[in-house]
């Protein structure tokens, strides 16, 4: 009998398991990253012969305005979203804990069901509940409250609270679905121990709560940026690919379509979507160092 | 939190109501119950008169279940590896996982199109979901859940001389839940993909209910909205069904999870 090498014996029934899922990460992730990289680099012409022009696409974006605009844009809407969605359902997660015990599935249920709405849907939903004078923001909100009526579609000061608010609504529920379950799943006797101790309800959810959910919070923060980043269907629907007025709803993806399909531009499309790539990870980044329990936590 | 409740839900229920409402009943948001009910914009839609119906909502269906199945199985498959051993390629593989999240395809929508051309499968179903089986997000979820399962009995699997598909199918029952948690939250994902879709599906036959209703939303607003919504509503409908049912198990999936 003769011993085998553990060093070279190659496990073949893992691999087996392991292949296909990175088979297809291959063909369909690798090959289009490195295929968009290549078109990026080279001119903008349909389906003719393209040159290599390297850079100059790149190097184009930091002078074009309109791409500024929509980083602006995409970085506001992402930021002010992902605070919106958190907090609510922080609030909404410790509400839930508080109401009646068969009432809560319900309404968490209730809570999540704008989630399920497909983009498209939920843009004409809101094209109504934006609409003119007449929307129903308008009319239940603004209006009671003595301010003037909105046009919350073709006014550049409000396009942007617009589809923030869109996104709100469809991710709250899910958000504090999750944030539930972690709230839920927090040991009993710590929380116990630290109320026998005296520690008010603020020290109680900062000092101990917020640690224990803190890697649920973190894969919230994660989703909801990547999601806010990829954002497309809602705009699209609303402003047909289009910026709106003056290009205050445009988002980088949109643009990115824009260059690509509207301008005929393969080339400079593919390095608008490219370029999203380090904003994305420089702010997943700030997310992940700037709280420092969150890192420490998120490391666990 | 009831009030909240119900304005969440408001815009729904007023899909819903709508759906049988005239055109300009709909764009008056003072009217709430239509004047008269009309089931008639049902009758429109599945009469194919603007596009067809069934065709969509059964392309819908087969698109993302088959995305929903095809990527559990395969970020299974290979979490299972990654989460019970240790070896060298581990974290760099867990990386690469981990990039895949960062860097959807949304992003890549445009190489993605033209490499999907490349291969032939252009207004295909299978252009969408080839490419949507894989998620990283399913690999980290799976890596995590197969972690949990306890050495002594993957080695009693091993001393009985089971191979190691063997291995997996035996322990593939302990992890149910956190199996339809995933295949569900993928299938919803993609069930709303509209990037990807709207690029690679070109032909009615072949459209996923998304892009019919987007498509005959842009049409023109003279056709009667309320078919649009009515269409919206039932294609929501097979979502909230099955969500009811899966609730309680995802609830439970999801705080195991957590708690580990």
């Amino acid at each position: 009998m003769s011993l085998p090498t553990a060093r070279f014996d190659i496990p073949w029934g893992r691999v087996f398991l392991a292949a296909p899922f990175f088979l297809f990460l291959a063909i369909f992730w690798a090959v289009p990253l490195g295929q968009g990289v290549g078109l990026s680099l080279e001119s903008d012409t349909l389906w003719g012969e393209s040159h290599f022009v390297g850079f100059k696409h790149y190097s184009n974006l930091l002078q074009d305005q309109r791409y500024w605009k929509a980083v602006l844009n995409t970085s506001v809407f992402t930021v002010s979203t992902v605070a919106c969605v958190i907090t609510l359902a922080l609030v909404f997660a410790h509400a839930l804990r508080g109401c009646w015990g068969k009432l809560r599935g319900p309404l968490t249920f209730a809570l999540m069901v704008p989630g399920l709405c497909p983009p498209t849907v939920l843009a004409l939903l809101f094209l109504l509940v934006f609409h003119g004078q007449e929307g129903l923001l308008n009319r239940w909100l603004i209006q009671p409250l003595g301010f003037e009526t909105v046009n919350w579609l073709a006014d550049p000061d409000f396009i942007l609270s617009g589809i923030v608010i869109q996104a709100v609504w469809r991710w709250t529920g899910f958000m504090s679905f999750f944030l539930l379950c972690a709230l839920n799943a927090r040991p009993r006797d710590v929380l116990d121990a630290a109320e026998i101790d005296g520690a008010n309800a603020w020290q109680r959810f900062s000092k101990i709560t917020l640690p224990l959910i803190a890697p649920t919070l973190l894969f919230c923060l994660i989703y909801l940026v990547v999601d806010c980043f990829a954002q497309f269907a809602g705009s699209y629907v609303l402003f047909g690919g289009s910026g709106g007025t003056n290009d205050a709803g445009l988002l980088l993806v949109s643009y990115a379509y824009q260059r690509a399909f509207v301008g005929g531009g393969f080339g400079s499309g593919a390095a608008v979507s490219l370029s999203i790539v380090p904003w994305l990870a420089g702010m997943l980044f700030l997310i992940a160092l700037s709280p420092r329990y969150f890192w420490k936590a998120g490391q666990s | 939190m009831l009030l909240v409740a119900v304005v969440f839900l408001y815009p729904l229920f007023w899909m819903l109501l709508g759906s049988f409402k005239a055109n300009n009943e709909i764009f008056n948001t003072r009217v709430f119950w239509p004047e008269n009910w009309s089931g008639r914009y049902y009758g429109i839609l599945f009469s194919g008169e603007y596009f067809d119906f069934g065709r969509s909502l059964a392309n819908s269906i087969f698109v993302s279940l088959a995305q929903g199945i095809g990527a559990t199985a395969l970020a299974a498959m290979a979490g299972f590896v990654l989460g019970v051993y240790r070896f060298r390629a581990r974290m760099p593989l867990l990386g690469l996982g981990l990039l895949v999240v960062l860097i959807p395809a949304q992003m890549m929508a445009l190489p993605l199109f033209t490499w999907v051309n490349t291969l032939g499968l252009f207004d295909n179903p299978l252009g969408v979901v080839l490419p949507g089986l894989v998620s990283g997000l399913g690999l980290l979820f799976f890596t995590r859940v197969f972690r949990q399962i306890p050495v002594e009995l993957l080695d009693a699997a091993r001393i009985e001389g089971a191979s190691e598909g063997r291995i997996f199918l035996t322990i593939l029952p302990l992890v149910k839940p956190f199996l339809i948690a995933f295949g569900f939250a993928h299938f919803v994902l993609a069930w709303h993909a509209h990037v990807i879709p709207l690029l690679i599906l070109h032909s009615d036959g072949v459209r996923t209910l998304p892009l019919s209703l987007a498509a005959l939303f842009g049409s023109s607003l003279n056709s009667p909205q309320a078919v649009l919504l009515a269409g919206s509503a039932i294609g929501m409908a097979p979502l909230i069904i099955v969500f009811a049912f899966a609730y309680p198990r995802l609830k439970s999936a999801l705080q195991e999870f957590v708690a580990s």
